[in-house]
């Protein structure tokens, strides 16, 4: 809860810095990190059980939101690509960078770490496999 | 021969949805395939409903008028996938099966003991729905008069009456099955197109360096827009993923819980698949523009069109223009079955009716959305416009606080819960409706869904804990063995 009310006030802080016409790097940087600690905040509120979060999908949910935060981050930071800059995988070192931990990290982790983690921690053996 | 495969796509679509009719004998049927649905129909479904025409139409020309910032719509994908599934699924088909529940609005009321909070969800979805299906009408009689030179007019009637056709016999169950053979549509022709589009533009290296020279920033990570509106984007695209009710719902449809297990690797698989050509024409076309082998479009949604034209072998284009009439038919079909519910079901639950004979209230409700929203589909470019913006950022402010948090902590407060939707359904209306009349002009980086979206999540958590010590007494017992996995 704490990681979802500070994400979103990061976000009104990067609205606000665009309302008043800032163009300090940390705007965007603020939006990218409130972005990652809202989607981290409900991810984490979903895993709680009986008061503490289970113990692989929370695992999951650090790898791939830490990650996102810090390709978010170290792309901000990295200069802006120009005409002729080396490729990689055919576009741009700084793009492919964003795209893979931003895209395709979480594409390949998440969905591997929910059925991977199902039927111990979604749904563990003590509840009831159909309804009633 | 476009015309050749365009009927047949048509024809088996109807052969499916006079299948499915026949199966559809009690409400639950129409609104909820019967809670019988298995994994593979469940996933091809979600990603066919989810993906409009904008995936193959708008999505490529916005990413050949601006680049990268464009991707960041559909990157968010790596996340929503599994991330619904974690958040919604277990929750929404719990309370499903336990209340016999069968609509978005109906988690909201059950979770708050609210009619009050299930009308005005459901006032929300209505209006959300209505401009969704509008504007898809108007889209797909764009594609009917490209296939088969109708007019405009008579193409908007024709797709609506296919449409309604499978809709009002078979509901969501006619629906998704159709979306079953119309997301393998999907995936086939964005893969194939995928593919001929990087061997046009010469490889993806090729194309990048013909972009860069004349704009670096375009293949950029943040791409032309910069770096505020790629991650508004996001933000809007990630988070409001969350609360789209035509996905939300259908977990009421899986058979049962333990099919979820593999629902995201699939969703994942099919979804990637079907968004490939998103990307691979925008950049192609941006390519092929600038080195003069294609003409500068007069509008960025050209880009597919006359790539397809110019590219495309004529067999491979009919069948992608079958996508994008699968792609449109599906969103509507979803749209038209939870329009329907709103108003069959929760609004008279909201005024403290009873709904009765709700098959067929149901059925003549999907014929009046459809009217409608043909109707509103030939004022092309005025009103339709306006009603069409509105139903992602309505869905987004209104349901992502109440539900989608609402069902993970049980902290949530009724009064939260009205707060926030009451605030996202009148800050959207009003916010797209002053942007839309030129009245205000939202700065660049900023998305007006952005803003509805935090200022509803923030009301939602401010108000239920001004209120939190009410939180507890709002919980019915089932409800709460079902948010605390006591089941």
């Amino acid at each position: 809860m704490i990681a979802l009310v500070v994400g979103l006030l990061g976000i009104v802080g990067a609205y606000v810095g665009v309302l008043v016409g800032l163009t300090s790097p940390l705007v965007p940087m603020a939006m990218a990190l409130g972005t990652t600690a809202v989607l981290a905040g409900i991810a984490q509120l979903a895993i709680v059980r009986a008061g503490r979060a289970t113990p692989r999908l929370a695992r999951a949910v650090r790898w791939v939101f830490g990650g996102m935060a810090l390709g978010f981050v170290g792309v901000l930071v990295l200069p802006a690509p120009v005409a002729g800059g080396p490729l990689l995988f055919g576009l741009p070192r700084s793009t492919v960078i964003l795209l893979s931990v931003v895209g395709v990290l979480p594409l390949l982790t998440l969905p591997i770490a929910y059925a991977r983690a199902f039927d111990t921690e979604v749904l563990p053996p003590a509840e009831p496999r159909r309804d009633a | 021969m476009r015309e050749l495969i365009g009927l047949a796509y048509l024809a088996i679509c109807a052969a499916i949805a006079v299948w499915a009719a026949r199966r559809t004998r009690t409400a639950d049927d129409f609104f909820v395939a019967g809670r019988g649905v298995g994994l593979v129909p469940f996933a091809i479904a979600a990603m066919a409903s989810t993906l409009s025409g904008f995936a193959f139409i708008g999505g490529p020309g916005l990413v050949y008028a601006i680049g990268m910032t464009a991707v960041f719509i559909i990157l968010p994908a790596g996340v929503t996938n599994t991330l619904g599934a974690w958040v919604l699924g277990k929750r929404m088909h719990r309370l499903g099966t336990a209340r016999g529940l069968f609509t978005v609005p109906d988690a909201i009321g059950a979770r708050y003991r609210s009619p009050a909070a299930q009308g005005l969800s459901a006032v929300a979805i209505l209006a959300g729905v209505v401009g969704y299906v509008a504007t898809n009408a108007l889209a797909l009689g764009v594609v009917i008069d490209a296939l088969f030179a109708t007019g405009l007019s008579n193409g908007i009637w024709i797709g609506t009456a296919v449409t309604l056709a499978y809709s009002a016999s078979g509901g969501i169950l006619a629906g998704i099955y159709t979306d079953v053979f119309q997301g393998l549509v999907m995936a086939v022709a964005s893969t194939a197109v995928f593919v001929v589009a990087l061997d046009a533009g010469g490889g993806l290296p090729a194309i990048t360096r013909t972009i860069e020279a004349a704009d670096p920033a375009l293949l950029g990570p943040w791409g032309a827009r910069g770096a505020m509106t790629a991650l508004s984007f996001f933000f809007v695209f990630a988070v409001g993923s969350l609360g789209q009710p035509h996905i939300a719902h259908k977990y009421y449809m899986l058979h049962d819980l333990p099919r979820l297990k593999w629902y995201p690797v699939l969703m994942t698989v099919a979804m990637v698949l079907a968004q490939l050509l998103f990307v691979g024409v925008g950049v192609a076309v941006k390519a092929l523009v600038l080195r003069g082998e294609m003409p500068p479009l007069v509008s960025p949604d050209d880009a597919t069109p006359q790539f397809l034209l110019r590219f495309v072998p004529v067999v491979l284009s009919a069948v992608v223009f079958a996508g994008v009439a699968a792609a449109i038919m599906s969103t509507v079909n979803s749209f038209l079955s939870i329009g329907a519910a709103v108003l069959t079901h929760d609004l008279p639950r909201a005024l403290g009716r009873t709904p009765v004979r709700q098959l067929l209230v149901g059925r003549c409700w999907t014929v009046v959305i459809a009217g409608l929203a043909a109707v509103l589909a030939q004022q092309a470019g005025l009103l339709v416009a306006f009603v069409g913006i509105l139903g992602y950022g309505l869905f987004a402010s209104t349901l992502v606080p109440a539900l989608a948090i609402g069902l993970n902590w049980t902290g949530a407060t009724r009064e939260g819960a009205l707060a926030s939707i009451a605030t996202g359904l009148t800050l959207t209306v009003g916010l797209e409706w002053l942007v839309w009349s030129k009245r205000l002009t939202v700065p660049q980086g900023i998305t007006v869904t952005g803003i509805t979206l935090v200022t509803s999540l923030l009301v939602f958590l401010g108000v239920s804990w001004l209120t939190g010590h009410r939180a507890a007494d709002q919980l019915d017992a089932d409800v709460r063995a079902v948010l605390e996995d006591q089941v």
